[in-house]
């Protein structure tokens, strides 16, 4: 096993200092949906209410997933637990493919960990909510590609600011909001939040247009985190290249 | 060799083997189904605007034999903002090869603007016939002649009267009564109705209670009007013709008598007699429900009568338009309303399992506390830890996929009815029925309104976000025989409301009347269900009356002034309205469909500008007013009875 991977494991889960970061998003989404059935929670329409279950749930386990992984990747949960970058890169002697493949292999493993234990609830809300089979197998694939994409911006940012464990959460987090923003402006659906409610409501919305080219909102959606994801993977090799 | 072995296996199988081969091939070397549609618009090609009309719809197959529908597309003026919005009315045919069919439906359109379309769909062919109606409509009712040897001189009437005078066979009136909604009078003379279907029969009887106007004129014939379906019509008993003396009573003894004038001569006048001569009945009226049936004893088709000058003026005394009676108040039926009765605890817990969801979470979360557990005392390789986790997530969320989507008492659907039932004249009751249709899946409902249904109407919905198109009612109505059952696609978690309206005879009366300061109420219940929650009001009066069972009645005399009546039953408001609105149920549904439904502020506010009594009572065990035919759908129908009196003032 990857060195890298083997002691971000350890410390998150055998020795469990990152088992908020799994936990947390699991608490909250578990008491934000009962609360969601709950009568008095619900509005004049309510009657409708276990109807947008389901969309709710996946909004709220996008901003969840999201923020926690970008936390996990940033190793916000017990940072001095873990051996600096330069350690592997200069002690250790390994290269930088080798790191940044450990780091994403452990991305990618807290992302699926965090995923497995919120799915539940999920797929109970959306069998509540009546969704399609097919619109909830999109939610749960579209929370986890856009876990990753927005997770490796966390990576990148440790590697940019590892000394500084407050400075890279914040930057992290604010670059994340800020380009969230920026894209609803752009295109509403680019908004991770718009486009899974849009998917969990098996709805279709309007199309991009960009220079007379009309572009599906899947096709525009899916391509722009790809390039954000793809973005955040230059950049944390980058960073961990510019340490070396 | 080879030709050999080929001539065998032809002897041996060929001669088996063609004509099945023929056969087999046949359909498709035959041609296609050739269907032309010819329809038959309204009454002789005239209809009421905004009111159901006939239309019959005539198929012609030159081709082979075909099975498709007939649909007919009409369009009803909605409301912002769905604006316009298509009905279709639907029927399955079976067309021989070469045969003709005639389908009939009633149709209801509202806008000359659209043009009506039939279209027949079948797999091997279609059709589709587009009807401008502009040239068919008549703004005012219209007046149906019907007679069979002689004819009435209906075409001198006055430049005054405006319907439309339609002329029509027996075997042309309509086996629904709601495609009569535009006609204002029939008019009957010297015509058998012994061909008529009991369809035809059952339209006729149920256009008089819902209001319509029949009038038989007598002739010579006798004996037509002994035969039992049109003598249950007739409001005497008719025995036979004689020759009498006629005056012309509007004249007053100015016009001359008319001699010789041929007349019924009747016995056992069941309704009251307007006209009479020589001791002779000579125009009876009965009340029908809320219609009336006119029987005139004289024969006005032939001499003398026929060319007597004021003849088109008499008849037009009877052809004239019915007085309105005052409609009662709408009951208000809404979004907002529906929203609030789902509100309740007996719908919200039916589908949305608050509880079973608590316990679920509950359940993983444990799981997931006992494996943590485990792993933090390392009990067990971490390997096998994993495991049982992953293997309790996926569990998890299979079953409780399982059970939240197909388990549990959840119904596909709620049919909610609200039913108010106005008193009228006489035995027959006003229904007005509200229906709400709430889905929890997206599925396609049908439903039935049983025989007597003159009214329906899908309400939009007004959802400011929703554009036109989705806020229009999508419905479709499909002819089934003589039942017409209401086709209603629903989203997951859709609703769909709806009015109907009918008239019936419920076994329900009620008299209240005002002697001296006292309240005299008498209620006679032979409706085959028990009253409950009877309350009578009035100013400075109410009343619990508790219950009344089916085959009971209920006499009261209750003292007007507040002062004399006891302390229990005095109100704090002196008005009628305030009284109402005070009153409470202990069911709260009751309670929010009588403040806010039967007798909302806005709908009911002008009943209160003078005295006016009311009755009011609920149905125990009420029947649906309307069925979906499908045990997954929970039905749910509250109705009430009520007699809205105005009393007399101080001053009368």
């Amino acid at each position: 096993m990857n060195a890298v991977l083997h002691e971000h494991v350890t410390v998150f889960f055998s020795q469990r200092h990152g088992l908020p970061a799994l936990f947390y998003p699991l608490g909250l989404l578990a008491l934000i949906e009962f609360l969601l059935l709950t009568p008095m929670f619900l509005d004049a329409q309510a009657w409708r209410g276990a109807g947008s279950l389901f969309k709710l749930c996946a909004a709220i386990a996008v901003v969840l997933t999201i923020y926690f992984t970008l936390r996990a990747a940033n190793l916000a949960y017990a940072p001095e637990r873990f051996k600096p970058l330069k350690y592997w890169l200069h002690e250790r002697g390994y290269p930088v493919g080798v790191v940044a493949r450990g780091q994403v292999s452990f991305l990618l493993v807290h992302a699926a960990a965090t995923l497995l234990l919120i799915v539940p609830l999920l797929v109970w809300a959306g069998a509540i909510s009546h969704t399609p089979p097919a619109a909830l197998a999109a939610t749960l694939a579209l929370i986890a590609f856009y876990t990753v994409c927005y997770g490796v911006w966390g990576l990148a940012g440790l590697a940019l600011c590892e000394r500084e464990v407050d400075t890279r959460e914040m930057v992290s987090r604010g670059f994340t909001v800020l380009l969230m923003v920026i894209a609803m402006l752009v295109y509403f659906p680019l908004n991770p939040i718009v486009y899974v409610l849009a998917v969990a409501s098996a709805t279709e919305p309007g199309r991009f247009s960009i220079a007379g080219v009309d572009w599906p909102p899947a096709v525009a959606n899916i391509a722009f985190h790809l390039a954000y994801g793809a973005a955040g993977l230059a950049a944390h090799r980058w960073a961990l290249a510019r340490l070396r | 060799m080879f030709l050999a072995a080929v001539s065998m296996l032809w002897r041996r199988w060929g001669r088996r083997i063609l004509p099945l081969l023929l056969g087999l091939a046949w359909p498709l070397c035959a041609p296609a189904a050739q269907v032309t549609i010819e329809p038959k618009i309204g009454f002789g090609g005239v209809f009421q605007l905004g009111r159901p009309f006939p239309l019959e719809v005539c198929l012609h197959n030159i081709g082979r034999t075909v099975e498709g529908v007939v649909e007919v597309e009409a369009w009803k003026r909605g409301a912002p903002p769905a604006g316009a919005y298509p009905v279709r009315y639907q029927r399955d045919v079976f067309l021989p090869s070469r045969a003709q069919r005639t389908l009939a439906f009633t149709v209801n359109a509202e806008l000359l603007s659209r043009p009506l379309v039939i279209r027949f769909n079948a797999t091997h062919g279609s059709a589709s016939h587009t009807l401008d109606l502009r040239s068919h409509f008549s703004p005012a009712p219209l007046v149906l002649s019907v007679s069979g040897g002689g004819t009435l001189p209906l075409t001198s009437l006055a430049a005054s009267f405006t319907n439309r005078i339609v002329s029509l066979a027996a075997a042309g009136l309509p086996s629904d009564a709601r495609a009569l909604a535009g006609v204002s009078h029939l008019l009957l003379y010297d015509q058998s109705l012994r061909d008529l279907t009991r369809w035809q029969l059952q339209a006729l009887d149920d256009w008089l209670v819902a209001g319509g106007r029949m009038i038989i004129v007598a002739s010579l014939n006798f004996a037509l009007y002994q035969e039992p379906k049109l003598a249950r019509f007739v409001p005497a008993r008719v025995t036979g013709v004689t020759r009498i003396r006629f005056t012309d009573p509007a004249a007053a003894g100015a016009s001359p008598a008319i001699e010789g004038v041929w007349a019924h001569t009747v016995s056992g006048v069941s309704g009251r007699t307007q006209i009479a001569a020589e001791g002779l009945p000579l125009l009876v009226e009965n009340e029908w429900g809320r219609g009336r049936v006119s029987y005139l004893a004289l024969d006005a088709g032939r001499p003398p009568l026929a060319g007597w000058a004021g003849l088109p003026q008499f008849l037009q005394t009877l052809l004239a338009p019915a007085s309105e009676l005052s409609p009662a108040p709408r009951p208000r039926w809404d979004e907002a309303l529906f929203s609030r009765l789902l509100l309740s605890s007996w719908f919200v817990d039916a589908y949305i399992p608050t509880r079973a969801l608590f316990f679920a979470i509950l359940l993983y979360l444990c799981g997931l506390a006992v494996l943590l557990l485990k792993w933090r005392r390392q009990r067990g390789a971490p390997r096998t830890l994993a495991l049982w986790c992953c293997g309790w997530m996926v569990g998890c969320a299979a079953a409780g996929y399982g059970y939240f989507s197909r388990g549990g008492q959840m119904p596909e659907g709620v049919l909610l009815g609200a039913t108010v039932m106005d008193e009228t004249d006489g035995d027959y009751v006003e229904v007005q029925t509200n229906l709400a249709l709430f889905s929890t899946r997206p599925r396609d409902y049908s439903l039935g309104f049983g025989p007597s249904w003159l009214e329906l109407a899908p309400l939009p919905q007004p959802h400011a976000a929703a554009p036109a198109e989705q806020a229009a009612p999508a419905v479709m109505y499909r002819h089934l025989g003589a039942a017409t059952r209401v086709q209603l696609p629903l989203e997951s978690f859709g609703h769909q409301l709806l009015r109907a309206r009918h008239v019936e005879r419920a076994g329900l009366n009620t008299r209240i009347e005002q002697h001296d300061g006292v309240l005299h109420l008498e209620v006679n219940n032979r409706s085959g269900s028990d009253l409950t929650d009877c309350w009578l009001i009035a100013p400075g009066l109410r009343v619990a009356l508790g219950e009344l069972p089916s085959g009971g009645s209920l006499r009261k005399a209750l003292p007007l002034h507040a002062a004399d009546a006891p302390a229990a039953e005095q109100p704090r408001q002196a008005d009628t309205g305030g009284s109402l609105r005070a009153l409470r149920f202990k069911d709260k549904t009751r309670d929010l469909l009588f403040q806010d439904a039967f007798f909302a502020y806005a709908a009911t506010a002008a009943l209160w500008t003078g005295p006016t009594a009311v009755f009011i009572g609920w149905f125990k065990n009420p029947q649906p007013r309307a069925e979906v035919g499908d045990p997954r759908v929970r039905t749910e129908q509250y109705t009430l009875y009520r007699a809205i009196v105005s009393l007399p003032s101080e001053d009368e």
